[in-house]
């Protein structure tokens, strides 16, 4: 008889993305991975804090969040997510094409866990979400702190 | 008043299983790798009702056996990564003389199941205990480096910035700027 502090499952992902061709190239590229996965996507901002506004809205193992969205932008999004106590412990990883050091150390130190700067190509792309998603599950399974899990690639 | 806390043993699991199995008056034996065994067979009719009474505690049994194998292997490998002694002999053949086995064979079993490499593992729950020691702020870089037996404080922060993606000092910011209260 083992003791383990969490649960095996598929994992639940989540995205926020505005341009849908960097939406399809992401769903294909995790579909490249051999991970389980349940995938929900939302086309900007307001339509991710509309679904998270509901209390008992199903929370993801990974939030991947993009930077730059009009309207509402990741930053925004993030600032609000973490201000709910229930989404503290949530994975977000911040998806962008910018590589600035400000970018990187202003979402960290705002409650962001991961920072992805948004490969050029599809293989770079397949590998970079399976590196992130299989630290995630470490994480998750060995429950390790949440609120120290940092990665940028 | 804030404070931190980390629970990085497997104690209070193992007092929060022994209460609830005293309840249904089992008796058992506990092995020093995390796992229990039980002087007697449980009657199937008692396991779900011993699994709904741990539920709530988030712990549950492990029925499989690799999966058993893998999480006596995180434990050791905790163990050794939050002990003060280093053991003498390489992780390979420790792990492999602790649990009878071959390391290649328990190298398999694990990336197979977890996605990782047991050198992966050992390197990010080692970061781990570094980013709490730092945050705990009481000693050094360099006696968190020695406490860790990286080979040197540059080892250290090279591994630091490997595995996170980000450096010691970066770290250091973004602790205080959350601490500050900016997230």
């Amino acid at each position: 008889m083992m003791v383990e502090k969490y649960e095996r499952d598929t994992m639940n992902i989540m995205l926020a993305d505005d341009d849908a061709d960097d939406r399809m190239f992401f769903e294909e590229a995790l579909s490249s991975t051999p991970i389980k996965f349940n995938l929900t996507l939302f086309k900007d901002g307001f339509e991710l804090m509309d679904y998270f506004s509901n209390p008992e809205s199903e929370l993801p193992h990974i939030l991947f969040l993009d930077l730059n969205m009009p309207g509402k932008s990741g930053i925004q999004c993030l600032e609000e997510l973490r201000a709910i106590p229930r989404l503290r412990e949530m994975s977000v990883a911040i998806y962008s094409t910018s590589s600035a050091d400000r970018d990187i150390e202003d979402t960290l130190s705002k409650g962001a866990n991961i920072y992805i700067q948004k490969p050029s190509n599809f293989e770079k792309l397949r590998k970079v979400i399976s590196h992130v998603l299989k630290t995630n599950w470490q994480f998750h399974m060995s429950g390790l702190n949440k609120e120290t899990f940092f990665l940028n690639i | 008043m804030k404070f931190h806390f980390s629970c990085s043993s497997l104690l209070p699991a193992i007092t929060v299983l022994e209460d609830q199995l005293a309840k249904f008056d089992i008796s058992f034996r506990r092995h020093d790798d995390g796992y229990l065994e039980t002087n007697q067979d449980i009657p199937e009719a008692y396991r779900s009702r011993i699994q709904d009474s741990l539920e709530k505690y988030s712990i549950r049994i492990i029925d499989d056996e690799r999966e058993c194998l893998v999480q006596r292997i995180k434990n050791i490998l905790f163990e050794i990564v939050y002990s003060k002694k280093q053991p003498q002999t390489t992780l390979s053949s420790y792990l492999a003389d602790r649990l009878g086995y071959s390391y290649g064979f328990l190298s398999g079993i694990f990336a197979a199941q977890t996605f990782c490499s047991i050198e992966q593992y050992v390197i990010m729950i080692k970061t781990e205990r570094a980013k709490r020691l730092i945050i705990e702020d009481e000693i050094s870089l360099k006696e968190i480096s020695d406490l860790l037996a990286y080979s040197s404080l540059g080892h250290f922060s090279k591994q630091f910035k490997k595995c996170t993606g980000i450096t010691l000092s970066e770290f250091r910011k973004i602790i205080i700027r959350r601490k500050n209260g900016d997230n």
